[in-house]
């Protein structure tokens, strides 16, 4: 996996390569636009990091080129900005996420692998929380290797949740997700295959959790003893 | 009079006095009458031509009188003003303008402080994030996560200050309350809390700003999830008359340290947790920009219930 980190503050960028280096990424440099943009066109990067405020220029120009050299390469924008004005700002040039400063390592590393999660750009065909894997080619799902019984909208609920592991999957995603743009709404069953899936899971000892909050939606988390 | 006086002096006789008196009398029945009424005539006119003369500067008065930091101070109008105090005038508004520029000067310095501080804070989080965690390494860590959000506050708090002319539009607070109390899923996660979002119907319309709604409920139900014990459960209320309530399972505000709630850096006796004291100070601006309303109580089971009533317009 190779990721270009775009920061102008040196001392930033040297902790951002140690820690993404330590959970095995490998990493590039760019300290502004001109340079960045010579390592986007010319190396296939699998996700790019990039800082708001350069010295030579706004990074949401380098957005604009990304679309226009790579366009499905995954964009997870670093600032300092943050009204809600630059937020959207930020989404609508097309940045895949949004991270601002300061942030704690740890959640820059989970959003990085979310991104790299997305569909056609995965690590690998088989998605890993704890001991639950999830083949999204062969669309089965297995908890230490033993094969779970699921429908199909349960394997696409537990996708969805793997795919975006510890962090809220909101509901109206998640039915999108599942039932595909033409769901009717009458036909949100979400609850009862999150109901279903949670049953499944604990019969096989499945050590990961799906967490209900009421009204917004639902997320998969591993307890922390089994990274 | 002079005339009067001299005519006295020079009459000695009875009869003479007799004349006297028949032409004071003369006097005051033909011409004297007159000088009350004039005088009450007059000042009659003359208290409604001030009063009239004057009502420019009551309404200048009143437009004085209220204003204030951070409610759109327009210049007080001078061309109303009688000519005498057009000068005075002026020079009010010359005072209100440099006032309003000291304070948009703090406020921008505030902005560009905090948002200079965000790098240097993000080098030594993840500095620290490095080092092996030692109990110190821990101590820092956790203070510098603090700093982060205080800075991330004092931004938000300064953004709210600058917004002078608040434009309030019709919203559906359903929908930004949802996404503003989306991303602290995995805060509360992280703490062991389950939240709750219960709407009554959607859409919710209601009177104000993207950005204040969403400061609003962000910080209420951050500080919500701060005080709730693990297992528990955080409502998000909404009702469809624009009433939002969010309710812990914590420990409760005592009642008598509620009216100092919202002001900035105060952090209750109650509260051992590690805040800013800025959370609720942002709060309170927001609720004033766009004229809602908000206030503390305690839940039946003893949490804290922050109440905050948008404006509907209806």
């Amino acid at each position: 996996m190779r990721i270009l980190v775009v920061e102008d503050d040196e001392s930033l960028r040297r902790y951002l390569r140690a820690a993404l280096v330590d959970r095995g990424f490998s990493i590039d440099e760019a300290a502004c636009l001109d340079n960045a943009i010579g390592h986007v066109e010319g190396v296939p990067y699998d996700a790019v990091v990039l800082d708001l405020g350069l010295p030579d220029g706004d990074g949401l120009s380098l957005i604009e080129t990304i679309r226009r050299v790579r366009g499905g390469l995954p964009v997870l924008v670093l600032t300092a900005r943050d009204s809600i004005k630059d937020r959207v700002k930020g989404l609508d040039t097309g940045a895949d996420d949004y991270l601002v400063k300061p942030f704690a390592t740890e959640e820059l590393v989970a959003r990085i692998r979310a991104l790299l999660r997305r569909p056609g750009h995965v690590l690998g065909t088989v998605l890993t929380a704890g001991n639950v894997t999830l083949d999204t080619v062969a669309r089965n799902a297995a908890v230490a290797g033993n094969p779970v019984n699921l429908s199909r909208h349960e394997i696409a609920t537990l996708e969805q949740l793997m795919r975006r592991q510890g962090r809220l999957v909101p509901k109206d995603i998640l039915f999108d997700n599942v039932y595909g743009a033409d769901g009717l709404p009458e036909t949100n069953t979400i609850p009862v295959h999150v109901h279903h899936l949670r049953k499944q899971l604990a019969a096989l000892q499945a050590n990961v959790e799906i967490e209900t909050h009421r009204g917004l939606g639902y997320l998969l988390v591993v307890p922390k003893e089994t990274p | 009079m002079g005339w009067l006086f001299v005519h006295l002096r020079g009459a000695e006789t009875i009869h003479a006095r007799a004349g006297v008196f028949c032409e004071l009398f003369d006097f005051f029945k033909d011409v004297a009458w007159t000088t009350p009424v004039i005088g009450i005539v007059t000042f009659i006119a003359c208290a409604a031509g001030m009063r009239r003369h004057l009502q420019p500067l009551r309404q200048l008065s009143k437009q004085a009188e209220r204003t204030a930091p951070g409610n759109g101070h327009k210049a007080l109008r001078i061309d109303q003003a009688p000519s005498e105090v057009q000068p005075l005038v002026a020079s009010v508004n010359t005072g209100f303008e440099r006032l309003v520029e000291a304070l948009e000067v703090q406020r921008r310095f505030t902005a560009n402080a905090a948002h200079e501080l965000r790098t240097p804070a993000a080098v030594v989080q993840a500095g620290l994030e490095r080092l092996s965690p030692s109990n110190d390494v821990l101590v820092l860590r956790r203070e510098t996560e603090r700093m982060g959000r205080i800075v991330g506050q004092l931004l938000s708090l300064a953004r709210l200050e600058g917004c002078n002319d608040v434009v309030r539009a019709r919203l559906d607070a359903a929908r930004i309350v949802r996404r503003a109390a989306e991303p602290l899923v995995d805060l509360a996660s992280a703490a062991h809390v389950r939240l709750a979002f219960e709407v009554e119907q959607e859409p919710v319309q209601v009177l104000g700003t993207e950005e204040a709604i969403t400061e609003i409920a962000r910080n209420l139900v951050e500080n919500a999830i701060g005080d709730a014990p693990a297992n528990s459960e955080v409502t998000i209320g909404l009702s469809r008359r624009g009433l939002l309530s969010i309710a812990d399972c914590g420990p409760g505000i005592p009642k008598d340290q509620r009216n100092r709630l919202f002001e900035r850096f105060w952090r209750g006796s109650w509260s051992s947790r590690p805040g800013s004291g800025l959370g609720l100070a942002i709060v309170a601006e927001a609720c004033q920009s766009i004229e809602a309303t908000v206030q503390c109580l305690n839940t039946a089971g003893g949490g804290a219930r922050f109440d905050v009533q948008f404006a509907t317009g209806t």
